[in-house]
């Protein structure tokens, strides 16, 4: 469903991905995997055309590569960025209404908003409150239903577990799993967190200095000793 | 001192502080979404009244050429942002600042080629003279100035609050990058900030020059200066803050002028203000610290 090609991705002189190809199943997680400064953050924003990049990207047979973000993001591509980037001076309700401010169905939004709210609860506890007020945890779970009510076909996640409790983060990969297999969504995740990201990914490529070091499927890569040793710690 | 006289400095307060409000919303909005001064909306106040003018003069009807002005200064800044901001963003923002004077300085120096150095009267009869009622007198046009902005406000509250354009506008100034993802169409957000500033630029240039019967090449660079004073101290880019300043000034302003012998012209107090202000609440009126 998304396939990348050759992808370079520069800041100014420094290369940040070096001739990455991907190619994405639709439904499925996939998830990457990268020590710091391996280029992880850069490869979502290339997908969003946030980056200055050479090489192809197509989404759903077409072309993006030259799109600017809104009109990849009106494709259906949705994230939930590094550190959240919640909007500070809007309340909860209005973060979430900002991720559907393209959706022109007003009773499925409110629809929706309503399921985001009872799989997180604390949501519509504070909905009137400054997204401020929430703690990190909350926070990327309100991040997550920002991104999911653009109703998007992928979703991409830049590690949504960092310093998050393991019942939290087991919430979040929770909530992603079931719109995965109950909507079909396909899941690009981003991680540090090798163990988590195994648990629901149904295939893996890690990234070296920018460029793909590895990839396959989970069950593949577990038994693989370089991933092994340098992720799993034993 | 009279009620009558009370109530005349009262609205003359609120129209200076309108006209004031006008210019210091539209470059704390603009401030707001590109963190830039925009020193040259000076120059895009005068266009307005010039653009007014010359419309008046042609169509003889004072509400076409006031929405026309409107509309073509909206384009105005519009325009400018396009050509001469958005090339710049990369760069660090004192590259957009330097161009926003040099700008600043060429509108006025186009106004003169264009319409003489010349002072020239804007004589709308039904507006100018003064108002006689029990005892007050102030300019009629106050009471347009002052009920006109009341409708600006109300509608741009409507705009930012109650439609996608303005909910856009509201989460680009908060963060231009997830605004982005969020699927905006950051740009076009951006232009109509441009626009709608420019267009209220213009409906307060016109009615200062139907109160003064006056339009000159530099008729914008002290509400301009004080406009820039005024986002500071209402707080970078918080739009009820920079009304509230403006409001403060106009009333500050008028006092001074009318009851104290000190020294100081309006221009000494408003600066006199932000240094103040600067000084004992570094984060403006409403602004966050
Ligand atoms: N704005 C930037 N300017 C210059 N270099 C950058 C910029 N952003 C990232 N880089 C460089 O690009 C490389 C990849 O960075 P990236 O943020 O993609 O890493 P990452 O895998 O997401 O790391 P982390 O796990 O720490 O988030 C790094 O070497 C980084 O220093
Ligand atoms: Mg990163």
């Amino acid at each position: 469903m998304i396939q990348l090609h050759n992808v370079n991705a520069y800041y100014g002189r420094v290369q940040a991905l070096r001739s990455v190809s991907m190619n994405l199943t639709a439904g499925k997680i996939f998830s990457v995997l990268g020590a710091n400064g391996a280029g992880k953050t850069t490869l979502l924003r290339s997908i969003l055309g946030l980056a200055q990049t050479t090489g192809s990207i197509h989404f759903e047979g077409e072309d993006i590569s030259a799109l600017p973000t809104y009109e990849r993001v009106r494709r259906g591509i949705a994230v939930v960025p590094e550190g959240r980037r919640l909007f500070s001076e809007f309340t909860v309700g209005e973060n979430l209404r900002i991720g559907a401010i393209n959706r022109t169905d007003r009773a499925e939004v409110d629809a929706d908003i309503d399921e985001m709210c009872t799989f997180f609860p604390i949501l519509r506890k504070r909905f009137e409150q400054p997204s401020g007020t929430l703690s990190g945890g909350e926070g990327q779970m309100l991040a997550l239903s920002r991104a999911l009510l653009s109703r998007p076909k992928l979703l991409l996640l830049d590690e949504p577990s960092v310093g998050l409790m393991p019942i939290a983060v087991s919430d979040i990969f929770n909530m992603v799993g079931k719109i995965c297999r109950d909507k079909g969504l396909t899941v690009l995740l981003v991680e540090q967190n090798a163990k988590k990201a195994l648990q629901i990914a149904d295939n893996a490529a890690v990234l070296e200095l920018g460029a793909v070091a590895f990839e396959g499927d989970v069950e593949t890569l577990k038994a693989d000793g370089r991933l092994k040793e340098a992720y799993l710690g034993h | 001192m009279s009620g009558a006289v009370i109530s005349q400095q009262i609205v003359n307060a609120l129209a200076l502080g309108s006209v004031y409000a006008m210019i210091a919303v539209g470059l704390a909005m603009i401030y707001g979404v590109l963190r830039i001064l925009h020193i040259a909306h000076a120059g895009v106040y005068a266009a307005g009244a010039y653009l007014g003018l010359y419309f008046f003069k042609v169509t003889d009807n004072f509400f076409i050429a006031l929405v026309l002005s409107m509309l073509i200064t909206g384009v105005l800044g519009a325009l400018i942002e396009r050509f001469i901001y958005r090339p710049m963003l990369p760069k660090p923002r004192i590259v957009a600042l330097i161009a926003s004077i040099g700008l600043f300085i060429c509108l006025s120096d186009l106004f003169r080629i264009i319409a003489g150095p010349y002072q020239m009267a804007f004589d709308y009869p039904a507006l100018s003279g003064q108002v006689t009622m029990s005892g007050l007198s102030v300019p009629r046009v106050d009471f347009a100035i002052i009920g006109g902005t009341a409708a600006i406000f109300g509608l741009l509250w409507f705009i930012m609050q109650k439609t996608n354009i303005g909910f856009g506008i509201r989460a680009v100034a908060q963060d231009i990058e997830t605004a982005k993802v969020m699927g905006i169409n950051v740009d076009r957000s951006i232009q109509a900030v441009f626009f709608l500033s420019s267009a209220i630029a213009a409906f307060g240039a016109i009615m200062v020059s139907v109160l003064y019967n006056a339009v000159y090449t530099n008729m914008g660079d002290m509400i301009g200066y004080k406009g820039l004073a005024l986002i500071v101290i209402g707080g970078f880019g918080s739009l009820p803050g920079a009304a509230l300043a403006a409001f403060l000034l106009g009333f500050a302003e008028t006092i001074f002028t009318t009851y104290s012998d000190v020294p100081l012209s309006r221009e000494g107090i408003a600066m006199f203000m932000l240094v103040l202000l600067i000084l004992f609440r570094p984060q403006g009126l409403l602004g966050k610290a």
